[in-house]
């Protein structure tokens, strides 16, 4: 098995250099701004922020920190993307290549068991990319971390699917779906093409999947004390009438005075928000990963059918 | 008291294959073979383009379903039992397949993790006394190195049976015959039974012990290349210069096609092929060779297997 993994590597050294590469500097460019953020303001200030007690020094502090942020604002989106995009090119080609280069037809020749075959070739592979989206998905939770200060990202829904465990599901997932589509079509840039398709719907699937399973975790609290500032997910706004039932807010008009409280027919109602608490991403994250897992397990199941039964050429 | 007889190692019975059955584009590429590779034989399978040479080795090694009929490696079915099937078997590919990227000894790494009884001294042994370097990328290897690789791990594979799917293609003259020279030491030495479809006919015919010739999907010859030397003879032998119908060839097993280039034009390779095999037994014998241009079929004569080159 040694053997296999250490030749399943050689063969697909460039393309895991290449997303290896781009994972490790983005990743440490994302430890630098990370480190940057932290030294740009204090807590202090940073706490501030939002009430008139900022002092001019701190105001400076808050220039450079929204600066910095600002600037390097599209190196999480590098960090995000490049779990499954790295998956996608990296997928598509393991078993797709083969074909289209006619070595399958040697390799599945000498080997009785064809899925021992493309375990040997999926497994190590997958492995080394699991460890650097992993890289990338601990390098973009820190920076949203330091450009997040008052809330751990940890207990966090702050752009949770671009980070930390969704994200190296979700870059895993749409390797799976390449390798399939790879073996299906068995050449390499028309797959590229159907893959990155199959890749998209599959995430799309994913989150709205997710969207739909994590209303189950939601609680009411007041409107007042229930924000996303706190890392939590804000779902649904609510007005809660005196009967205690509750409706959407498009669907009555009301008043209100000067204080916020609200008057005639609705006198007595309030407004609610339907959030998931931080302390529940754990959790939620958890089980998105395991459901996007369980996708790519389904893949994976799929593609040794496939490379079972298909013809080498 | 009888002796056991032993299955032959490779045996289809009726074998039909059929492609583009869903697409409406049906291509038949066996039409009910029934074939018998007896044990410790060297079986050359030729003939056109199309024939379904490769098919049918593709078909022992497991590669294609049979749409009708069935096949045997060793009395397994190497479609339904795959696994079981394929360690009978050794298969070199057609334009020898190797990884690129890969050196030889990575190869030879290769075919030892993946076949259990794999014996990498043998295939090693090969390659050195053919002062192959084991060193070498596979990619930066002549054609003839690269067919040669393919054969060594084939041979590697200690197996009953050697799959040989038009593996002289793409080799000159002397690369052929050093090919084949390996191939029959091979399988003296291990007593296994091969199965080698080339186009060239001339070369295989001293490393050959039977010759089968498909046309069509169908066995046209199936016999020892004794006997098909003996009982065929050729017919027109300006075939190669004139029009591109057939010519028909009696024998013990039948009338054996054959085709020709368009008139005028390079013979093609088949052209060669064919001919070049009948030319070979087109020697000289009292009496017969005065009158050897004896029957050549019209094209509206001619059976399914005519085509135009």
């Amino acid at each position: 098995m040694l053997t296999q993994a250490r030749l399943a590597i050689r063969l697909n050294r460039f393309a895991l250099f290449v997303v290896g590469a781009i994972v490790i500097v983005a990743s440490l460019a994302a430890l630098i701004v990370a480190a940057a953020l932290r030294a740009a303001a204090t807590p202090e200030c940073l706490a501030s922020r939002w009430d008139s007690s900022a002092t001019v020094a701190c105001q400076a502090q808050l220039t450079n920190f929204d600066q910095i942020d600002g600037t390097w604002a599209g190196l999480k989106g590098v960090l995000g993307g490049i779990a499954p995009i790295g998956g996608l090119l990296v997928g598509v080609s393991l078993v797709a290549r083969e074909i289209e280069e006619r070595t399958a037809a040697i390799a599945w020749s000498l080997a009785p068991s064809r899925t021992r075959w493309l375990v040997g070739r999926v497994a190590p592979v997958a492995v080394i990319l699991l460890v650097l989206f992993a890289i990338a998905a601990i390098a973009a939770t820190d920076v949203e971390g330091a450009a997040n200060p008052s809330v751990n990202p940890l207990l966090s829904f702050y752009n949770e699917s671009s980070r930390g465990l969704e994200l190296v599901a979700l870059g895993f997932m749409v390797f799976c779906a390449a390798v399939l589509v790879g073996s299906v079509m068995g050449r390499v840039l028309p797959a590229l093409l159907v893959a990155a398709v199959l890749g998209l719907a599959l995430t799309v699937g994913a989150f709205v999947a997710e969207s739909n399973w994590i209303q189950t975790q939601a609680v009411m609290v007041d409107a007042r004390d229930g924000s996303n500032a706190d890392g939590s997910l804000v779902l649904d706004q609510l007005l809660r009438l005196p009967s205690g039932e509750l409706v959407p807010t498009w669907s009555v008009q009301w008043d209100e005075d000067a204080n916020g409280n609200f008057i005639g027919p609705l006198a007595g109602a309030t407004l609610e928000n339907k959030v998931v608490p931080g302390s529940r991403h754990p959790f939620v994250e958890a089980v998105d990963a395991a459901g996007i897992t369980a996708v790519s397990a389904v893949l994976l199941v799929l593609t040794g059918i496939v490379v079972r039964r298909r013809r080498p050429t | 008291m009888t002796a056991a007889v032993e299955a032959p190692p490779l045996q289809t019975f009726a074998v039909g294959k059929t492609y583009g059955r869903r697409f409406g584009r049906r291509t038949e590429a066996l039409r009910d073979v029934d074939l018998a590779i007896p044990a410790g034989s060297i079986t050359a399978l030729v003939g056109p383009n199309g024939a379904g040479k490769s098919t049918l080795i593709r078909g022992f090694v497991g590669f294609e379903r049979p749409t009708s009929g069935r096949m045997t490696v060793m009395g397994i079915d190497p479609w339904r039992d795959r696994g079981r099937a394929v360690v009978h078997t050794g298969y070199v590919p057609q334009n020898a397949s190797l990884y690129r990227s890969l050196t030889v000894a990575h190869h030879l790494d290769m075919a030892a993790s993946l076949r259990p009884r794999f014996d990498r001294d043998v295939a090693r042994r090969r390659l050195e006394e053919l002062d192959i370097p084991l060193d070498r990328l596979a990619g930066e290897l002549s054609g003839g190195q690269q067919a040669q690789v393919a054969l060594a791990l084939a041979i590697g594979c200690r197996a009953e049976v050697l799959l040989l799917d038009e593996p002289l293609a793409s080799l000159d003259p002397l690369a052929r015959r050093e090919f084949l020279a390996v191939l029959v030491s091979a399988v003296r030495a291990e007593g296994s039974t091969a199965l080698l479809s080339s186009h060239v006919i001339t070369d295989i015919e001293a490393a050959c012990d039977r010759l089968v010739v498909l046309g069509g999907g169908r066995i046209l010859l199936d016999d020892t290349l004794a006997a098909a030397v003996a009982d065929h003879r050729i017919t027109d032998p300006d075939a190669r210069l004139s029009g591109y119908l057939i010519a028909q060839f009696p024998g013990r097993a039948g009338e054996l096609a054959l085709w020709r280039a368009p008139e005028g034009g390079r013979p093609a390779e088949l052209d060669e092929v064919v001919l070049g095999y009948l030319s070979s037994a087109r020697r000289p014998r009292p009496g017969r060779d005065s009158g050897a241009a004896a029957s050549v079929a019209a094209p509206a004569a001619a059976d399914a297997n005519e085509r135009p080159l």
